[in-house]
């Protein structure tokens, strides 16, 4: 039954997605009001968490989880590549004042939640996953498959992939990651299309065995679908990536992140202390050049007493050389080579 | 020259240039020739060879410009003149120069220099432009690979300016200039015009075995700087040269003066850029790092005054005309003390003042003492940047945003700056 439900609006959300100016409309209503949208995810939480438990059988709860995907995907188009895995998160953080909504946090993104910044954040505490929901979530991990695209055709939205891969089954998160920004800036300065391009992307399916039959049967066959439609020629190129899930993406970046955050804090302590040891030096030559200044002011006096013209002497801290540092060297005349001499027989003759 | 002489020659119409070159130099604001030209243009009239040294700023462009196209006037044709520089800016500022002189004559002119299409460089050689500003690495490029079309024109050349002289008759560039030459026409058919503020022991040797090349010298050690010019020092641990130079180019009497900060390698300029553009000063970088595009933009928010302080390594030393730049700092002391004579040369240019401060470490004591020596000059003590107002302003913002900057960089280029080249741009 849900097969042909889904089918169904398969067949309703690729006509109205064909026309491109429909969809690239829904986007650009997103953007601005990422806040808004953020609230409904909030407001539909609950919807949200049910419908990752049960299968879902609403055609509007679609919807509105299309409207997440959408939101996620404005979000990462501002964000730089590496950074973007991260940012399905941030509607999730967003979620987590309320209660209920964090039970649908599956384990291991609240691993990553740990790992990253919110680390000993009071706002990053988490109700602990009873053991039932525990097994159920690995359980889940278990099940879920990523696929592969090594290509996205020319221009394909997120949602368009989501659309056409979830003939297959029910989708959980897509990540297509975006072309060079600087290549992007080439096209649209010498004229081109100023949408956006994917290189390439990962689809978690979550069930592995739809995602092995998507591979399967989309891998190297053209996209199909209405004859007249921008895509149909387009041949996919897709995998299935066997013993892989989606944490395996965002934790390298996690870890990344992680290691320059900490890396930083070390140079900025290490230059604090550099500083420091500056600081300490500075009042030192200071304390010194007064002591210096007295000395010689109490000599001058005593010399001025005792003998007029004897030369003042310099004072012992004055020639003592602490240190030699080694000094860079004096580049004064370049050797002359043959080809050289050459050139300049020849310059003239 | 002696001073009798320049006080008889009030204009260049005196010394043999024609009616309209020395109008469109009076339109240009310069009236009266300086002592180099005053001293080269005549004799390079009369087809002589030259060797013209003079200070900084002293007009040494034009006393090779308005001779060269007073000639060609006479006979125009093909390519007439090539000029080559070491530094592909100081290209440009050249072709500036000849196309504000040679504007009343449709003077015709290719810039050839590295970074920038070859092909249509190529086609631009073929249609032989009068003038050729080049240079000698990709001019020697085109005469390797672009065929015979595009170079026949340098077989006539009837000039050859070898500008910054010193600097091109190094190894580095040798092979390069011999390949250029090889092309040209023979020596006795072509007048050849050395320039440089610094001329080089060897070049100078070049006067005893051709008895026939008019030498202008720069009359002693001490003049290859101007007047102008006033000289200090800063003596200061390494580690803590960033955060006075932010607070001696924030320094309220500073903070409206266009300045050159000198670096010796691209990384250093790279850094510095980024301190600045965290401390919200208007900054932009010149180095051989970034792509050819980006140089002549920097440069030219720079020269607009969009930009205030330029960091820039010594691409930027030699030729540039700047007029509006009050201060060069050296950041780093160059291992030559000619390259510290062409930085500071940057600004007190045509009589301006300006003023230059060396940021001296512990280990460039040898390096400043050949300097003192080189220029006859010893330095002053800068002292209007103290410790205690480093410490007080700069020193831990600075020292964050540098580590910052170095992290960052570290991460774009995810290993040795030559593998990938570029830096990001901005």
């Amino acid at each position: 039954m849900p097969d042909s439900r889904k089918r169904d609006w398969f067949a309703t959300e690729g006509d109205a997605s064909d026309s491109e100016p429909h969809n690239s409309d829904d986007q650009n209503d997103v953007r601005p009001q990422r806040q808004s949208v953020v609230k409904k995810v909030k407001q539909i939480a609950n919807v949200k968490k049910s419908k990752r438990r049960e299968t879902v059988d609403n055609n509007e709860e679609k919807e509105e989880s299309r409207v997440i995907t959408a939101a996620k995907g404005s979000n990462k188009r501002t964000r730089k590549v590496d950074s973007i895995l991260v940012s399905t998160r941030k509607d999730e953080s967003d979620e987590e004042n309320d209660d209920d909504s964090e039970q649908e946090q599956s384990e291991e993104e609240t691993d990553d939640e740990e790992g990253l910044d919110r680390d000993g954040n009071a706002k990053g505490i988490l109700r602990q996953l009873s053991t039932t929901e525990l097994e159920d979530n690995r359980a889940k991990i278990e099940k879920s498959g990523v696929v592969y695209l090594s290509r996205i055709p020319p221009y394909m939205k997120p949602e368009k992939v989501r659309q056409i891969l979830s003939r297959f089954g029910e989708l959980d998160r897509v990540f297509l990651a975006p072309e060079d920004p600087k290549s992007y800036a080439r096209r649209v300065r010498f004229g081109g299309n100023k949408k956006r391009n994917f290189v390439e992307g990962w689809v978690e399916f979550k069930d592995k065995k739809k995602a092995k039959l998507a591979a399967s049967t989309l891998n190297g066959n053209i996209i199909g679908g209405r004859k007249g439609s921008y895509y149909y020629d387009d041949i996919l190129n897709i995998k299935y990536l066997p013993k892989f899930k989606w944490h395996h993406l965002t934790e390298q970046i996690a870890y990344e992140n992680q290691v320059r955050q900490a890396k930083l804090r070390a140079e900025i302590s290490q230059a604090t202390k550099e500083n420091k040891a500056f600081i300490r030096n500075v009042e030192r030559a200071k304390m010194i050049a007064h002591i210096q200044e007295k000395k010689q002011k109490k000599q001058a006096k005593t010399e001025h007493a005792v003998k007029s013209e004897s030369k003042p002497v310099p004072s012992a801290g004055e020639i003592e050389m602490r240190r030699n540092f080694k000094q860079r060297n004096v580049v004064m005349q370049k050797d002359t080579e043959e080809t050289m001499e050459r050139v300049l027989k020849n310059i003239f003759a | 020259m002696s001073k009798s002489v320049h006080a008889k020659i009030l204009s260049f119409e005196a010394l043999g240039l024609s009616k309209s070159l020395s109008e469109s130099l009076n339109s240009m604001a310069i009236q009266r020739p300086s002592q180099i030209q005053i001293a080269c243009i005549p004799q390079i009239l009369k087809g002589r060879d030259c060797i013209g040294g003079a200070r900084t700023g002293s007009g040494k462009t034009i006393a090779f410009a308005a001779p060269i196209l007073q000639k060609f006037s006479e006979d125009p044709f093909g390519v007439f003149a090539v000029v080559l520089t070491p530094t592909r800016e100081l290209a440009f500022q050249i072709s500036e120069q000849f196309a504000a002189l040679g504007a009343s004559m449709n003077l015709k002119q290719a810039v050839i220099v590295g970074g920038m299409d070859m092909i249509a460089q190529a086609l631009a050689l073929q249609k032989r432009p009068h003038v050729v500003i080049a240079t000698p690495g990709r001019l020697a490029d085109h005469i390797r690979s672009s065929g015979e079309e595009a170079i026949a024109g340098l077989r006539r050349v009837k000039f050859l300016v070898i500008d910054e002289a010193d600097r091109l008759l190094t190894p580095g560039f040798a092979e390069d200039l011999e390949e250029c030459m090889n092309v040209m026409t023979k020596a006795k058919d072509r007048q050849t015009l050395l320039f440089s503020a610094t001329i080089t022991q060897s070049v100078m040797q070049l006067k005893e075995s051709f008895r026939h090349i008019f030498v202008h010298e720069v009359p002693s050690n001490s003049i290859s700087i101007p007047a102008t010019l006033d000289q200090r020092y800063l003596f200061i641990p390494t580690h803590v040269r960033e955060a006075y130079l932010v607070s001696l180019l924030t320094l309220p009497i500073n903070e409206k003066k266009s300045a050159i900060v000198f670096v010796n390698r691209a990384t250093t300029a790279e850094v510095l850029k980024r301190i600045f553009r965290s401390m919200d000063v208007r900054v932009t970088s010149l180095h051989s790092q970034i792509s050819q595009r980006e140089r002549i933009d920097s440069l030219g928010r720079f020269r607009a005054e969009a930009a205030r302080v330029l960091v820039a390594t010594d691409v930027a030393s030699r030729g540039l005309d700047i007029p509006v730049v009050q201060m060069v700092v050296n950041f780093d002391i160059p291992a030559d003390p000619d390259d510290y004579i062409h930085r500071v040369g940057r600004t007190a240019r045509a009589g301006r003042t300006g003023e230059s401060i060396a940021f001296v470490t512990e280990h460039d004591i040898n390096r400043i003492k050949a300097i003192e020596e080189r220029v006859g000059k010893i330095m002053t003590k800068y002292e209007l940047v103290t410790e205690s107002m480093v410490i007080r302003d700069s020193l831990q913002q600075t020292s964050n945003a540098k580590r910052e900057a170095l992290m960052d960089l570290e991460r774009e280029n995810s290993g040795s700056l030559r593998k990938k080249r570029r830096f990001e741009g901005r």
